[in-house]
């Protein structure tokens, strides 16, 4: 490495350990927020950019000139500017005070996509080019219109099954003209569950039919018996919605199959083949997903924690729940 | 409309800044400059809206260093005011067309603020000021589009903030522009920068070969005057002194003779006033004929400058290259000189160069044979001017070989200048010293402003003839031939033609009422803010009952008036931003809104409140029931015009059964 990378590197970890410093700080003074959260003005902390610091050269180059000059109307000038600048560093501080933070929840994902956080964000005015961050991770920015609420919606990279905390968020702005950044931390309690990725769909192995009960005549999906439409209700699969009925313009059907008149399937993790744990609980997860979307009624066990067979996306959430957290490493 | 796409209305805006902001300049660039300007906006808006791929890093940085000596070339430096603003005008063009990021738009931005500062550096009128003004919210404008959020621009707003943040900005800067103290001298040595030679006073004449005088109604300087001002046939305004004649022209004469104080004897308590001299890129100070007091030292652009009476005139050492204000006393009974006359000086100011104007000299002789006295001579040589058929005009035929015989015995026509030359002429052909004044001669009031106006066009040359006991003695002849010029200071159409300057507001009462109040507006601009200098400044703060303190009263009332100015701009902004009491019903809809947000019930931008409770009722089916009540009631409430107080009502109470409802689901 040559000693150039290596001091810039030093200084970047400095930097980073200032700020790791400057977060607890603002941790331990306003504690951990729960529920809605109002920015007080006192935690609204404002700096001025790169371009900022610009700006400031700039007119202090202007004001040399204009004194040496002696030009009022040059001086003028660089006043009005400079004074424009101040103008706009109130204006990017109050863009953030006073901003109500509201966890709107989060949209569990498979490990490997982006989870997402949703927050509600609302204020008594206007709010403009607000943007929200997770580490690196970044909405893109947002306005809230006086008197409304707007969401904003966090993706964060995922790698692994499990949990991802939120323990922290900054909101930021360079409102209005870029030369001042304010931001304010929050420090929510959040926490996302992370389901196992599905294992492809490829050389798919027939889940095993433990349990089943009535003869399980293993026909692949599609050859189910149609039995009927009825109308959409959110949480049906696409794959079943009637779209050439809705295409000529009905009203939006979901197709219903005889399969839940199949007698409910067990998945066990002991069927599924792998030697890693982890490999077959992705094994397990995509035939969950896939039983879900047949329409079957499955339940599914993992040693010994088991869930009752049911159908539904909720229920099929709970067991890729199940599976998130399953003999979870302590240490992630 | 048609939107635009957010790169190339970036472009737009930011290019567009840049081209009012050179603008300006392209008066003071060689025409290639404000080609390539031009140019390279149009190119790279084409490239935007095309897709060209910008040009490679060797190529800009090949055109750079081209770009800069070719300006070295033509300026012959890169410092200086045209050079500087050529180089950076051309540098803008340069970055434009790798113009990308944001931060190149910065650059350019900044590019521009600078050539705003340069156009008042070029002039400091109140249309100049108002323009870069202009210039300068549409920079700012460029720069808020350009560091926000592309959906967050609608085509106005990067205007409006614009405007809002430099608006807000206004009274800081005022307090700023007051007490912001003003250095003395300058930090380095400034160029000066070649400015368009002022007409008006030359320091040669040479009437014969002036075959139409073009007149200038600039201002050439404006005088306040202690009491009343003098009439018009005494304001002769007194600049320079020429001696020198070779028989065509006159010149001034040998430098650094009579450096010591000329001798004046004053009459009474004189005329008090205050002249404001236009620049003239000359040493030359007008005054009010006969000075008898001047300040030795005047305090200006925050040097002293020396008012020395040097070479037969008064003047500053250096020239006068921006507008310069000084204080004298005259009186015009007072007597220049009149006990004696060096004989060296007295005989070289007989003396006409041989073979010159044969004809005038042997009239001379004749008149002054004939006189009796010396003034007798001079009364006659004024009545020949009058009685014979002489006229005044500013298009006088050109003059050959002996241009004052020529003029007093064949042509007869010409204006002040051939007056001058021909009488001082006459008078040394007969023996007495005499030389050439030139200076202005009269002035308008300006009832708005209370002062006198003394334009180029009132520019003037007359006779001194120094006779013993009175000293130097002023003869104009001109006044003899058009009497009406110096009785009322100015030309007329009768004595001038059409060429007069002005002669429309002379004729239209109220447009020269109109010109009068502009001119008046001017001087008060150039006194109170141009010239606002530390003089003005300290008193001000001792106005402001800070002044003993000297700098530090200054220091006191910048540091309180920025406070007060920021702490009056914070209330303002959040009186402004105050939480506003909302409709009863829109805030008790957001409450709900909040509260399910909470449970993760969140309303996208695009859902309306009917879809987002339809989406509540399908995901929630136990509060399916109330809230299809709630966003019926709502959008009764908000949105159907009839009986809103029933209205409001249902949807108070449906509002009120929702939010049981849901505490209820959460407990």
């Amino acid at each position: 490495m040559n000693p150039r990378a290596a001091v810039a590197g030093r200084l970047a970890a400095l930097r980073r350990a200032a700020g790791e410093r400057a977060i607890a700080w603002s941790r331990r003074r306003h504690g951990p927020d729960t529920g809605t959260v109002t920015i007080a003005r006192g935690r609204v902390y404002i700096l001025p950019t790169r371009l900022g610091l610009g700006y400031a050269g700039m007119l202090f180059a202007m004001l040399l000139g204009g004194l040496n000059y002696g030009n009022n109307l040059a001086l003028a000038l660089t006043f009005l500017l400079a004074s424009a600048g101040w103008v706009a560093m109130h204006a990017c501080h109050r863009n953030l005070a006073g901003l109500r933070i509201t966890p709107a929840g989060s949209r569990a994902p498979y490990a490997g996509e982006p989870a997402e956080f949703a927050f509600a964000l609302a204020a008594p005015f206007a709010r403009e080019d607000l943007v929200l961050r997770i580490a690196d991770y970044s909405a893109p920015a947002l306005s809230v219109p006086a008197a409304e609420s707007a969401n904003a919606h966090v993706r964060v990279a995922t790698l692994h099954r499990g949990h991802v905390r939120l323990t922290r968020l900054r909101v930021e702005s360079s409102f209005p003209l870029g030369l001042f950044n304010a931001w304010t931390w929050t420090h929510p309690e959040l926490d996302c569950l992370v389901y196992p990725r599905p294992a492809p769909r490829d050389r798919e192995p027939p889940p095993p039919a433990i349990e089943a009960g009535a003869a399980h005549d293993g026909r692949a999906p599609g050859e189910e018996d149609f039995a009927g439409l009825r109308a959409f209700r959110p949480g049906d699969a696409p794959r079943r919605i009637a779209w050439k009925a809705w295409a000529r313009g009905g009203d939006l059907l979901v197709k219903e199959f005889l399969g839940a008149a199949r007698s409910p399937v067990m998945l066990d993790l002991a069927d599924a083949p792998g030697g890693d744990l982890e490999a077959r609980l992705s094994r397990l997860a995509r035939w969950l997903i896939d039983a879900e979307e047949r329409g079957d009624r499955y339940g599914v066990r993992c040693e010994d924690e088991q869930i009752a067979p049911g159908a539904g996306l909720a229920h099929r959430n709970r067991c890729l729940a199940l599976l998130a957290t399953f003999r979870l490493p302590a240490a992630r | 409309m048609k939107t635009l796409a957010p790169g190339l209305a970036r472009l737009l805006a930011t290019s567009g800044a840049l081209a009012a902001a050179v603008l300006p300049h392209t008066g003071h660039f060689p025409p290639w400059v404000s080609a390539a300007v031009a140019g390279a906006i149009a190119w790279r808006l084409a490239a935007e809206q095309r897709g060209w791929a910008l040009p490679p890093r060797a190529l800009r940085v090949a055109a750079v260093a081209v770009a800069a000596a070719s300006i070295f070339v033509r300026f012959r430096t890169l410092n200086g005011l045209d050079a500087g603003t050529a180089l950076l005008a051309l540098m803008a063009a340069l970055k434009l067309t790798e113009t990308r990021a944001p931060r190149d738009h910065a650059v350019l931005v900044f590019i521009g603020y600078f050539l705003c500062l340069a156009t008042l550096l070029y002039g400091q009128t109140f249309v100049r000021l108002a323009y870069s003004l202009g210039v300068a919210w549409l920079l700012t404008a460029a720069l808020a589009r350009v560091h926000r959020p592309v959906e967050a621009n609608t085509p106005v707003r990067p205007f409006r903030l614009a405007a809002r943040t430099l608006g807000l900005g206004v009274p800081l800067a005022a307090v700023l522009f007051l007490f912001v103290p003003r250095i003395e001298g300058r930090l380095w040595a400034v160029p000066s920068h070649s400015e368009r030679r002022s007409s008006g006073i030359d320091d040669e004449m040479s009437p014969g070969d002036i075959a139409s005088l073009g007149l200038s109604d600039d201002p050439a300087f404006r005088v306040w005057f202690e009491g009343r001002a003098p009439p018009p046939e005494l304001r002769y305004w007194r600049m320079l002194v020429l001696e020198d004649f070779d028989g065509r022209k006159w010149r001034r004469g040998p430098s650094g003779y009579e450096a010591r104080e000329p001798e004046i004897v004053g009459r009474g308590p004189g005329i008090q006033y205050r002249v404001a001299l236009e620049p003239t890129q000359r040493p030359w100070l007008p005054g009010l004929d006969t000075v008898i007091d001047w300040p030795r030292e005047v305090a200006a652009r925050g040097q002293a400058a020396q008012l020395v009476y040097f070479e037969r005139s008064l003047l500053e050492r250096r020239p006068v290259t921006s507008r310069f204000s000084y204080t004298l006393r005259s009186d015009p009974a007072a007597l220049l000189m009149p006990n004696a006359l060096p004989a060296s000086t007295a005989s070289r100011l007989r003396e006409l160069p041989d073979g010159t104007a044969p004809k005038a000299r042997a009239l001379a002789l004749q008149l002054r044979a004939r006189a009796p006295t010396e003034r007798a001579y001079i009364a006659a040589v004024l009545a020949m001017f009058r009685d014979q058929p002489f006229s005044y005009t500013l298009s006088p035929p050109l003059l050959g070989t002996q241009p004052v015989d020529e003029f007093l015995f064949e042509t007869r026509a010409g204006f002040c200048e051939h007056y001058a030359s021909a009488f001082t002429v006459l008078m040394r052909a007969a023996g007495l010293p005499a030389r050439v004044v030139i200076g202005y001669q009269g002035g308008e009031q300006n009832s708005y402003g209370g002062y006198l106006l003394v334009r180029q066009s009132s520019a003037h040359a007359w006779t001194e003839v120094w006779l013993a006991g009175s000293g130097w003695t002023r003869v104009d002849p001109t006044a003899a031939v058009a009497p009406e010029r110096v009785h009322l200071g100015e030309l007329t159409r009768e004595l001038a033609g059409d060429d007069v300057p002005g002669r429309w507001y002379a004729e239209l009462a109220w447009l020269g009422n109109l010109r009068a109040a502009w001119d008046a507006a001017h001087t008060t601009w150039n006194q109170n803010v141009v010239g606002f200098n530390s003089e003005l400044q300290m008193r001000l703060v001792s106005a402001l009952g800070l002044g003993a303190a000297g700098w530090q009263g200054l220091a006191i009332a910048l540091t309180a008036g920025f406070v007060l100015a920021a702490l009056v701009l914070a209330a303002w902004l959040a009186w402004e931003l105050r939480p506003r009491r909302l409709d009863p019903v829109a805030a008790e809809w957001l409450e709900v809104r909040a509260r399910l947000a909470a449970r993760g019930f969140v309303a996208d931008p695009f859902e309306g409140p009917v879809d987002f409770g339809a989406r509540i009722a399908g995901a929630a089916p136990a509060l399916a029931a109330t809230m299809t009540e709630l966003v019926d009631a709502y959008v009764g409430a908000r949105y159907l015009p009839s009986e809103p107080q029933s209205a409001r009502a249902r949807f108070l109470a449906a509002a009120a059964v929702f939010r049981a409802r849901l505490g209820a689901l959460r407990a």
